[in-house]
């Protein structure tokens, strides 16, 4: 295992991001613990791979990205474990917790991290960084048509999560 | 940076922009697990214990069974049976 470069920011970093990272960190988890332990992997791996981060990548939407993934592993870990325990006769437990009511963007949160790579890149771009379409398309090498194809689906499976009528 | 009008739900992205205020102590937590961590960075890894345990006993296995437990006991004994545990 290779030591850390510990970029000389990561502090501020943790003060800064911490809040936002942690909203998206409460969708993925079964819980207060397992939110901070996924966040607490986030930083570990931004602090390792801070160096990989291409300078035009904004860095929160690297950290955003990066949660996402450690979440969506913690997430994959649990089914793995919950379908043991249903083997081992301990009933099923493979249903994604429910989110508290009060992190309503936790639950958005989750349907993002369930989004194809593409549409999720996207909306990471366009809404928490408000990147332009072009800006986005640049970015991601896409055409600025399926930069808004992609938002346009993300955004159609969002709202349906938030149970408004489709337009 | 421009925004296109209708293309992002004004809900969506007062939620999704919506930032959740970190509970008490807990920055200076995750300030200290990296640290704490970092330190730990040198030590073997999970993976590398079970590895290492698992050739123990292959080759006590050639041995008998009595060799069989006595390489285990020894590569368990080498790689700390708690951190076998968390692999």
């Amino acid at each position: 295992m290779t030591d850390p470069v510990w970029p000389a920011e990561l502090r501020d970093w943790i003060r800064e991001y911490t809040p936002r990272l942690l909203a998206v960190a409460r969708g993925l988890a079964s819980g207060e613990t397992e939110a901070e332990d996924i966040v607490q992997e986030v930083w570990w791996r931004a602090a390792q791979r801070a160096a990989d981060r291409a300078p035009e990548v904004p860095l929160g939407a690297w950290l955003v990205a990066v949660t996402l993934n450690v979440g969506r592993d913690h997430r994959r870990r649990a089914l793995r474990r919950a379908g043991i325990l249903r083997w081992w006769g301990g009933g099923p437990r493979s249903t994604p917790p429910p989110v508290d009511p009060l992190h309503e963007g936790s639950r958005l949160w989750r349907v993002v991290g369930e989004l194809p790579r593409l549409q999720r890149e996207v909306v990471i771009l366009r809404v928490i960084e408000e990147m332009s379409t072009a800006e986005t398309a640049v970015m991601l090498g896409r055409a600025e048509g399926t930069v808004k194809a992609s938002l346009s689906r993300a955004m159609e499976r969002l709202r349906r999560e938030l149970g408004e009528e489709v337009r | 940076m421009t925004n296109e009008p209708n293309e992002i739900d004004p809900r969506v992205r007062e939620l999704l922009q919506r930032a959740d205020p970190a509970p008490l102590g807990m920055t200076t937590r995750l300030e200290v697990g990296l640290t704490r961590r970092a330190g730990e960075s040198g030590r073997l890894t999970a993976t590398e214990r079970a590895c290492i345990v698992s050739i123990c006993a292959l080759l006590g296995s050639m041995g008998g069974p009595v060799a069989t437990a006595v390489a285990l006991g020894v590569g368990l004994l080498y790689t700390r049976f708690t951190v076998l545990v968390e692999a």
